[in-house]
């Protein structure tokens, strides 16, 4: 009978409604390192690898992919924009104030332990600041584009008092920084592989390019 | 990659959600639920692809119900002494389960009084339906030991139920 008991003891408590999972889901999904717009990112850069060679066939005019420093351009350029857009048309949630002095002293202090030299440094001016930053990575690029996430983590971690609240209220844990660009190049300073985030709407999101696919960080998103 | 977290998480989120619901109230399975999902997206790159992912996940929830074993036990505790289960005051304070038949109460007495691993052991045969070697799976112990613990728990149950009158225990 203890089995029966067992089972029945409680057995009022129902499954969770539809609302409750997809709210959870989107709790664990705003954890994750990026997610829909490095898929976005990816097909921007597949569609314009391919699409661009197929789409001047019929012109007769031989064109190539575009190549990992112009996407990296690209990619800072659109970042900057959000940045400023964000800062702009969604300046209610506060992050931590970024100075280009913390970001450098964070970044120099772990470039040893991951094995990049810094390049570049900025703060783009937004509501609270945004970094951006470039490292070079001399060594092994898939040993450094694994270790991505750990550096991500370290540079900008998880806030540790979320304010921006999702549709139904509830807390949506996110980063740090109001928006963060990492990029990293080999040691002949052609870029390997981008991520970025950027919080305040109306394009906050986030994204990974590497210019091969091995070479990204993270598998998910 | 041959499975997808998302996949996963839409075929264990339900019940994994109610069986935390089940031992610690809906707004705690909420926090526990959503921190199990969290760290099983974290490690998702480094599960075994032939490793099956439920007990997988349940082991990660009873890492984290570990914490909150105190609470537990202090619910468990409240609704053998008052008939009213905190469990459900998060989603109807006002009802009361008075009519918390005797067995009930007593029940929750005995699994108050279980040991922390022979309770988490019981409740994931029982609620979570997980096989033995599931359950040894997910808390990485050898399935004797996990044979062991659940025979000790239903025996504790039994002895328990029956100083106060209840109906003998059947072992399953």
């Amino acid at each position: 009978m203890s089995d029966k008991l067992l089972n029945t003891f409680r057995s009022e408590i129902p499954f969770p409604d539809e609302i409750t999972a997809r709210r959870i889901h989107r709790r664990v999904s705003s954890r994750r390192p990026r997610l829909p717009r490095r898929h976005l990112i990816l097909a921007v850069a597949v569609v314009a690898a391919i699409a661009a060679p197929a789409a001047v066939l019929g012109s007769g005019i031989i064109s190539r992919p575009p190549s990992p420093e112009s996407v990296a351009r690209h990619l800072q350029r659109q970042f900057t924009s959000y940045v400023a857009e964000g800062a702009r048309q969604d300046p209610g949630p506060r992050f931590a104030r970024a100075r280009r002095a913390i970001v450098l002293r964070l970044i120099e202090r772990n470039s040893t332990r991951f094995h990049y030299r810094v390049k570049r440094v900025s703060v783009l001016p937004g509501r609270d600041g945004a970094p951006l930053v470039i490292v070079r990575a001399p060594g092994s690029l898939i040993a450094f584009s694994r270790s991505v996430g750990a550096l991500e983590r370290i540079l900008d971690p998880v806030s540790k008092r979320p304010r921006i609240t999702d549709g139904d209220g509830a807390r949506i844990d996110h980063t740090k920084w109001e928006a963060f660009f990492l990029e990293a190049v080999d040691r002949d300073d052609v870029p390997v592989l981008v991520v970025w985030n950027a919080w305040r709407q109306p394009q906050g999101g986030g994204g990974q390019w590497a210019r091969e696919e091995s070479l990204l960080p993270f598998l998910h998103g | 990659m041959g499975r997808s977290f998302d996949a996963a998480f839409e075929a264990e989120f339900a019940s994994l959600h109610r069986y935390l619901a089940r031992r610690l109230g809906a707004s705690a399975a909420d926090d526990l639920a959503a921190e199990t999902f969290a760290v099983a997206f974290r490690s998702w790159d480094r599960l075994d692809p032939e490793r099956p992912v439920r007990p997988w996940l349940y082991g990660i929830a009873a890492n984290l119900v570990r914490h909150h074993w105190r609470k537990e036990r202090r619910m468990l505790r409240a609704y053998a002494r008052t008939g009213v289960d905190p469990v459900f005051a998060d989603e109807d304070a006002a009802v009361e389960r008075a009519d918390a038949e005797g067995c009930r109460r007593d029940l929750a007495t005995a699994l108050a009084e279980l040991r922390r691993d022979e309770r988490e052991a019981l409740l994931l045969h029982a609620w979570a339906e997980l096989s033995d070697s599931e359950i040894a799976d997910a808390l990485g112990l050898p399935v004797g030991t996990v044979k062991s613990r659940l025979s000790r728990a239903r025996e504790k149950l039994r002895n328990q139920l029956r100083e106060v009158g209840q109906e003998p225990v059947e072992a399953s």
